[in-house]
């Protein structure tokens, strides 16, 4: 294998050599000055990317429990839902409803909060129990989000009643 | 020949550094030593002067030789500089002017540069003209400079050869005795008297004198003439201004040969010691001192190191030994170098790689979990994250309220409470976090009694009592859910 003689015996050569040394001893002190005096910015941008990844952990997290809030919902059907009213109805012995009232809210992944409001005139107060007991049982369930019962004043036990539902929908396209 | 090429380069440097064996010669007893180093230390045995040039050449060893101080002058020179290396580039034009021939017949070489404090009168350094010892030290840095003609270091080289002694080192014979009396016999702090060092061989001999650890000079001295070691001592202590009918002590060390009582050595002792008294000391195996000094002084570094074998008469092996020394520590501070560089380079890319790990890293899962990729960075991207769970969650939260705790049970707990308490109830309003309740009821008791049923059912309650109307109070009770996180 072919090889470079170096005639160290040269003065120059070694000379050059020297300084050389000088000059390679003087850049490593340097860089490693350079090096330690930086290691604790380093360390601090470390640690700071690091408590970054904490923090994106922990949203990670909350973006997993959003994102399983619809897991109950996926695998029930969606079609042929009863009419909320239609149920009210049923469930007090009413024909008609004194006024409804409907709005929607859409949700992630195609969901909507459907939300009725009926208002109801001297109906009888016990049967909101088995109603609603009927109602949370749907698959969707039909929950009850709010009540206010005016008693009436005439005859015990029945009374004006406004029933506040909600139901999570899916709209097929 | 270029005055600045013959000089001596180190400065308390041994001459020999690339040794770790040397042979010290003494001709003139006919001594020599074998000395190795071990550290600072050197150890050591006499051995036949026959046979010396032949072991050294056979130990790789080095060789070193004494120039007699007849031949060879030490003497201090002295510069008004602050700064050494300015005063080492005048000390040869200073050496010339106190030598008697020309500086460019000479061999020479400068010990250390020594600093002076103001006033110091330990070196014997004047100007030369009368009365200069009372005036104020005019020099800032002194050296000592050995020399000896080329033509007297070519016939001693000589002679050395024909008995076979080719020296790697010529040192002078007279500092090398000064040197190794203060190696062997140390001056204590308070010691800074007369310190003078006799070294008899043959027929005559040699003399250090000096101060303390301060070398003055050296001078040969004949066992017939005791009366020029007082001219001696008088010359060098009228420099610093003793005069001429004081005597101070002397610590006296004698070596060599010709010692013991009855010889002609011990009778110029004796008569020395009359008229210069103090202590005396003969040092231990005398014979071998000088020898001894000179492998020590070549071995290992010290004051007032020097090497008369320079320029055109240095010895091959010994430049190219020192040359190859040298080399080898460069190569040493070259790798040292090459490694902290590799080091630091090495260390500044393994962070930059950590760091960009960490930073795709977290990229990466942060497109993930928000689902498009973010331009952003640091924590400019965890806010984006963070208004993207918050937009998420509001877009979830019919979902997240399905989950909620049915009002149905709340209606199951109220409504036979209100029943309980005999309360007639004229509005009843329930939401998922707020329960209010208008009616009457028989008393303010039975009012309290059904806030605190509400209350026990996890709600915060206020009751407001109205008018008695047909011994029955109206009140408005008020509850809002205490766990609602809304």
């Amino acid at each position: 294998m072919p090889y470079v003689r170096i005639e160290m015996n040269k003065p120059w050569v070694s000379t050059a050599f020297c300084a050389l040394a000088g000059i390679v001893l003087v850049a490593g002190v340097a860089a490693s000055v350079v090096s330690l005096s930086r290691y604790a910015a380093v360390q601090q941008r470390l640690a700071k990317t690091v408590a970054a990844s904490g923090r994106l952990d922990a949203l990670e997290q909350e973006f997993a429990e959003l994102e399983a809030l619809s897991e109950p919902f996926e695998g029930l059907r969606y079609d042929n839902l009863i009419d909320p009213v239609v149920l009210v109805n049923s469930g007090f012995g009413v024909e008609h409803v004194e006024d409804i009232r409907r709005s929607t809210q859409p949700c992630d992944g195609g969901y909507v909060a459907s939300r009725i409001e009926v208002s109801l005139k001297d109906v009888r107060l016990a049967n909101l129990f088995s109603f609603v007991r009927t109602a949370e049982s749907l698959r969707p369930p039909l929950r009850l989000t709010g009540c206010t019962i005016h008693a009436s004043s005439t005859e015990a036990g029945t009374g004006d009643m406004v029933l506040k539902l909600e139901r999570i929908e899916r709209h097929s396209e | 020949m270029n005055a600045s090429s013959k000089r001596n380069v180190p400065k308390g440097r041994q001459a020999a550094p690339w040794a770790r064996v040397c042979y010290g010669i003494d001709d003139g007893t006919g001594c020599a030593v074998r000395a190795e180093r071990s550290g600072r230390r050197v150890s050591w045995t006499e051995v036949p002067l026959r046979d010396a040039a032949q072991a050294a050449q056979a130990d790789n060893a080095a060789l070193a030789a004494g120039m007699p101080v007849g031949l060879a002058i030490a003497a201090w020179v002295g510069a008004p500089f602050p700064s050494p290396r300015k005063a080492q580039r005048v000390f040869p034009t200073l050496l010339d002017i106190q030598l008697p021939f020309p500086l460019e017949d000479c061999l020479y070489g400068f010990s250390e540069t020594v600093k002076l404090s103001a006033g110091e009168t330990f070196f014997p350094l004047s100007d030369g003209t009368p009365g200069a010892a009372d005036r104020e030290q005019p020099y800032s840095v002194a050296s000592l400079a050995c020399a000896a003609r080329t033509a007297d270091v070519e016939q001693r080289l000589s002679g050395l050869s024909d008995s076979g002694i080719d020296p790697h080192v010529l040192d002078h014979e007279g500092v090398a005795l000064w040197t190794q009396a203060l190696r062997e016999h140390t001056v204590g702090a308070a010691d800074g008297g007369l310190r003078a060092v006799v070294l008899l061989r043959g027929e005559d001999g040699l003399m250090a004198i000096g101060r303390g650890t301060h070398f003055w000079s050296a001078h040969r001295i004949r066992f017939g003439e005791p009366a020029a070691i007082d001219r001696y001592l008088r010359a060098q202590l009228s420099q610093i201004g003793v005069g001429a009918d004081e005597r101070p002590p002397v610590d006296w060390f004698w070596a060599g040969t010709g010692l013991a009582d009855g010889q002609p050595g011990a009778l110029l002792r004796s008569e020395v010691e009359l008229r210069w008294p103090g202590t005396s000391t003969t040092v231990a195996s005398p014979e071998a001192f000088l020898a001894r000094a000179l492998a020590t002084r070549a071995l290992v570094p010290g004051p007032l190191r020097v090497n008369l074998r320079t320029g055109a008469l240095s010895h091959s092996g010994a430049t190219s030994r020192t040359h190859r020394a040298y080399m080898r520590a460069a190569v040493v501070l070259f790798l040292a170098g090459a490694m902290l560089c590799g080091g630091a380079a090495w260390w500044e890319s393994a962070i930059a790689a950590r760091q960009d790990a960490l930073n795709k890293g977290f990229q990466s899962r942060l497109n993930r979990i928000v689902g498009f990729p973010v331009q952003a960075k640091g924590a400019t991207a965890l806010l984006i994250a963070e208004r993207e769970r918050a937009e998420r969650a509001e877009t979830r939260a019919p979902l997240a309220d399905a989950f909620r705790p049915s009002l149905l049970t709340v209606l199951q707990d109220a409504l036979p409470a209100i029943g309980q308490h005999d309360v007639h109830v004229g509005r009843f309003d329930l939401s998922s976090g707020r329960l209010a309740v208008k009616g009457d009821a028989p008393s303010v008791a039975a009012i309290h009694a059904l806030r605190d049923a509400i209350m026990a059912m996890g709600y915060g309650a206020s009751i407001t009592v109205g008018d008695e109307n047909d011994a029955r109070t109206e009140f408005v009770l008020d509850a809002i859910r205490e766990d609602r996180d809304e």
